[in-house]
């Protein structure tokens, strides 16, 4: 059987896979209000190719308490969001869809931040749930 | 420092959410809607195309959120298990 860990072929096809794969998560992020994608699918293509390259090479993108800080800083984001809806209207999440530019990426303000948000909790939440189930050790 | 700042956070999002399930959320009629909501016209006025994300992140935001909590809870237990090793 062949060991991903010491194959060539595996290790240069992520390599060169890997930025665009990332450029291609930031995309869909950024343009999930118009077209066909969204925050979640972002964050799993991006944690997806984190979790190969980490499994091809054996060794760490980032730290445990490096995706846990950006973990932290999309849910401070998404919370922000629904206070900062509610300070402006009185509804959580509310009031803050009118804001509205006539470009294609920020045609929507508000829902590139809840994308941007949902990116970067699930990003990181797909690293740590893998790394977790990957380096788990039952010892019974 | 990290860890504990993150079980803090999760540890405030829980008891936010416990109290106003049970203070809030006890009080609120279910009302079943029949009439269909234009998905299109929220798209128009939000000036967005993709409709999914008009129901996910517009009327079903909530949902989305809770998602989200779930996948935190998900991180936060199995760091819990993994520290208690």
């Amino acid at each position: 059987m062949i060991d991903p860990g010491n194959s060539q072929i595996v290790q240069t096809s992520v390599r060169k896979l890997f930025p665009f794969a990332v450029i291609f998560s930031i995309y869909v992020f950024s343009y999930g209000a118009n077209l066909p994608g969204g925050g979640f699918q972002a964050g799993v293509v991006f944690g997806t190719i984190v979790v190969v390259f980490e499994l091809s090479f054996g060794r760490r993108i980032g730290s445990h308490a490096a995706y846990q800080i950006i973990e932290f800083v999309g849910i401070v984001i998404l919370v922000g969001c629904m206070i900062w809806g509610y300070l402006d209207s009185g509804y959580f999440f509310g009031g803050l869809y009118r804001h509205t530019t006539e470009t294609l990426l920020f045609s929507s303000v508000y829902y590139w931040f809840l994308n941007l948000a949902i990116y970067l909790e699930v990003l990181a939440s797909m690293v740590l749930i893998f790394r977790g189930f990957i380096e788990w050790r039952d010892d019974r | 420092m990290t860890g504990r700042l993150f079980r803090i956070a999760v540890a405030i999002l829980m008891v936010s959410a416990f109290v106003y399930m049970t203070i809030w959320l006890a009080g609120v009629e279910i009302v079943f809607h029949e009439e269909i909501v234009d998905y299109v016209a929220i798209a128009r006025t939000m000036n967005i195309r993709n409709l999914v994300s008009v129901i996910y992140l517009g009327p079903r935001i909530f949902d989305t959120m809770i998602e989200v909590l779930v996948v935190v809870l998900t991180v936060y237990g199995m760091t819990f298990l993994r520290g208690n090793e």
